[in-house]
């Protein structure tokens, strides 16, 4: 047998380091191609897992309330003293308006239980009652201005059953929903504000309960709205000086959030983005104001979110799921969804944000009314 | 060497191990690809199918007013005395029972008719009816000089000498509608002068890879769908109660039903919005899916669909205030930048609530 000559070992050598070299390449690029492959159909599988979270949320307004379990349905009554947070505004004194809102211990939630009547779900436009003329009338004496008795047309008690109706309705709206149920349960182009009534000068003012709210004592001219509506949920102060004009002039459920002015809905505890504390108690009460710095503390707080998002592998993309229901001037009832991912291996972050059609208030409330859900009694 | 040398089998091996590798690799590589699409495809049929929700709220809101013959119509309950419309405009609401009002434009069992339902298989027209072209809308010339603003000082407005037209128009505003009757803008595509059945027609020959991609179905409810007797299952609120005074004066009358009320399907996939394969023969589609029940079947179960419950109403949306805004933070130091503020004015109604179904409604 022959061997090698060296040129030979040489030229074979070459070839077979060729041959691994490539070889290797091919494997290298094709390990790599994987690896990467992987870590996208990660994050795109997070992506999609967010997606249809958010979207589960915009249906079924589960961070808020939890159809099936009693411990997840914060916001199915009314707020009294017992336990829940006082709210804290920073318009509660100064001039002209001096008012202490911690006399106000009743508010509703937007999942608590309503008595409205027959008409109100089948709401007949071409019946005089669900008119609404609070646009036209103003009170007896606003701001030094005679202006015209809202009384004339109709308050709570009064004796003609259509000047009665549409106070009723909104009372029990606002007391048993809440600022932002109040707002959604509003017919559309009804003016925000009702007028309690009273059996003459200087007796209480009483909601359609009967029981006896303060309406007018320290602000006389309000006769037409309950103290709590006017001066804490619809933030009064804020836009009586905005707008200078009287407040019962028209501002509908839009044109209340002129001047910066927000209203939400808030997820119950667990359930807010990034472990912040819960704010439902809050924005059931009061609309939000930009201008007295209260959107950015309270925006974390708003965001729902799922608290088993971030329940991933070590290592794997981590998602985000925002969603918010807020009205403004230029649009009521809308939700945002924003679903994004942060993937450690490469540092990339991924953002995506729409406005789905979702479930309105009402529809939610219906659904927690299926039998499957836990029939439970709320729009009565 | 001779042939049986062990060396040759070992590269043989390796070669062999080193390709099985690699096709390990790219089996793995489009497993993952293949699930990556199978998600993504999940998005993009989910989305589509949210989007025809939005196509048939459009519907509702427009279908109110519009689309009923040549008049107008009041309402899906009639706004002058809640029937169950549509009722022509010029025609009498309060003829025969509110129920089945005289001069309703459905007949019982057809749509629109509570109880029944409609399908609309989704697709871009190539030119919609009364097209006109893309583009910015009535461009205002503004000469030399003359600021951008409303209530501009009319002379400086004849100055610019926009169209010789020594009119009385004051803001820009009115210069806006001059424009229009000079040059026809936005300019139709079909000129209306020469062909106006053409122009108002349209052509609604699909777009090309527009069509089979998503569709929606419309269920009218009837009163008994919403009555609250819990039959179907989200039938949980009586929607048909209140009682009030007729246009004759009569009180405690019950109001006509609510009819308001629309179950609403939305679908992404081919099958065109049929429900099942009897549907399909009833329409005598059969030959859109190869007159092969198992090719629909297989289509159908391809698809995403959603249900959605919406109530119409005749109030034509969010009323804004009027009131003063002022452009800056404090309220007295700024100036005022509109006196009225209206927003979402819809000529069509608007929708009072959205609710999503978690099971499939016995109608759709």
């Amino acid at each position: 047998m022959r061997g090698f000559t060296l040129v030979e070992l040489l030229v074979s050598l070459a070839l077979g380091l060729i041959i691994a070299l490539t070889a290797w390449a091919g494997f290298r690029v094709a390990a790599k191609t994987l690896g990467v492959a992987q870590n996208l159909s990660r994050e795109n599988r997070v992506l999609v897992e967010g997606y249809g979270q958010a979207m589960t949320e915009c249906d079924f307004w589960y961070a808020e309330d939890d159809p099936f379990d009693a411990a997840g349905q914060p916001q199915r009554q009314r707020i009294d003293d017992a336990g829940n947070p006082a709210i804290a505004s920073p318009g509660t004194t100064g001039w002209p308006f001096f008012f202490d809102v911690s006399e106000e211990t009743t508010f509703g939630q937007p999942f608590a239980p309503v008595d409205l009547s027959d008409e109100f779900w089948n709401l007949n436009v071409s019946d005089p009652r669900t008119w609404s003329r609070q646009g036209c009338y103003k009170a007896p004496n606003f701001n030094g201005w005679l202006t015209g008795s809202y009384a004339q047309v109709g308050c709570i008690g009064h004796p003609d059953p259509e000047g009665e109706w549409m106070h009723v309705e909104q009372d029990r709206m606002y007391s048993n929903l809440g600022w932002n149920g109040y707002l959604d349960y509003l017919p559309n182009p009804w003016i925000i504000g009702y007028y309690l009534g009273r059996e003459g000068p200087g007796a209480p003012t009483t909601d359609s309960e009967g029981s006896p709210v303060r309406g007018s004592g320290d602000f006389a001219e309000m006769y037409t709205f309950p103290r709590p509506l006017w001066l804490i949920s619809m933030n009064g102060f804020e836009i009586y000086p905005s707008s200078g004009l009287s407040p019962e002039t028209a501002l509908g459920r839009m044109g209340v959030h002129l001047y910066g002015i927000t209203t939400c809905f808030a997820p119950r505890t667990g359930w807010v983005a990034d472990g912040a504390a819960p704010a439902y108690v809050r924005v059931s009460q009061r609309s939000i104001v930009n201008r007295w710095s209260e959107w950015a503390p309270l925006e974390p707080r708003l965001h729902a979110s799922l608290p088993h998002l971030s329940l991933t592998q070590d290592g794997w993309p981590q998602a985000k799921v925002k969603v918010i229901r807020r009205s403004g001037v230029h649009g009521f009832g809308r939700v945002e969804a924003l679903v994004g991912v942060a993937n450690p291996t490469t540092g990339a972050v991924r953002e995506f944000s729409f406005t789905p059609i979702d479930t309105s208030l009402r529809g939610a409330r219906q659904q927690r009314q299926w039998a499957h859900w836990g029939a439970a009694s709320m729009d009565r | 060497m001779t042939s049986t040398d062990p060396r040759r089998g070992a590269l043989l091996i390796i070669v062999t191990g080193m390709a099985a590798l690699l096709l390990s690799l790219a089996m793995a590589f489009l497993s993952t690809m293949r699930s990556d699409g199978d998600r993504t495809r999940w998005v993009a049929r989910d989305t589509q199918a949210r989007m025809m929700l939005n196509a048939a709220i459009c519907y509702v809101l427009e279908s109110s007013r519009l689309g009923w013959g040549d008049q107008e119509t009041q309402g899906w309950n009639d706004l002058r005395n809640h029937a169950v419309g549509p009722i022509p405009i010029d025609r009498d609401p309060g003829v025969g029972d509110p129920r089945q009002p005289t001069h309703r434009v459905w007949t019982v069992g057809q749509w629109p008719a509570p109880g029944t339902s409609m399908r609309a298989a989704m697709a871009v027209w190539e030119r919609s009816p009364s097209a006109v072209r893309p583009g910015p809308r009535n461009p205002i010339l503004v000469g030399p000089g003359l600021p951008l603003q409303d209530d501009a000082d009319e002379r400086r407005i004849l100055v610019a000498g926009l169209h010789g037209d020594s009119g009385s128009y004051r803001s820009l505003s009115d210069v806006w509608r001059i424009a229009s009757y000079d040059r026809p803008d936005p300019a139709a595509v079909v000129d209306p002068r020469t062909d106006p059945a053409d122009f108002r027609s349209g052509d609604g020959r699909p777009r090309l890879g527009t069509s089979n991609l998503a569709w929606f179905r419309m269920y009218r409810e009837s009163a008994a769908d919403h009555d609250g007797d819990r039959s179907p299952y989200y039938d949980v609120l009586d929607l048909n109660g209140g009682r009030g005074t007729a246009a004759d004066g009569t009180t405690g009358v019950a109001y006509p039903p609510n009819a308001s009320v629309f179950l609403i399907t939305c679908g992404a996939g081919a099958s065109q919005g049929f429900r099942d394969w009897a549907d399909v023969v009833a329409a005598g589609a059969t030959a859109s899916f190869l007159d092969d029940p198992s090719y629909f079947s297989d289509i159908r179960s391809e698809e995403s669909v959603l249900w959605y419950r919406i109530e119409w109403s005749a109030q034509t949306g969010d009323y804004g205030p009027k009131g003063r805004r002022q452009n800056q933070g404090w309220p007295y130091g700024g100036d005022e930048i509109w006196d009225q503020f209206f927003t979402m004015p819809s000529q069509g109604g608007s929708i009072r609530w959205v609710q999503r179904l978690d099971q499939e409604p016995p109608q759709w």
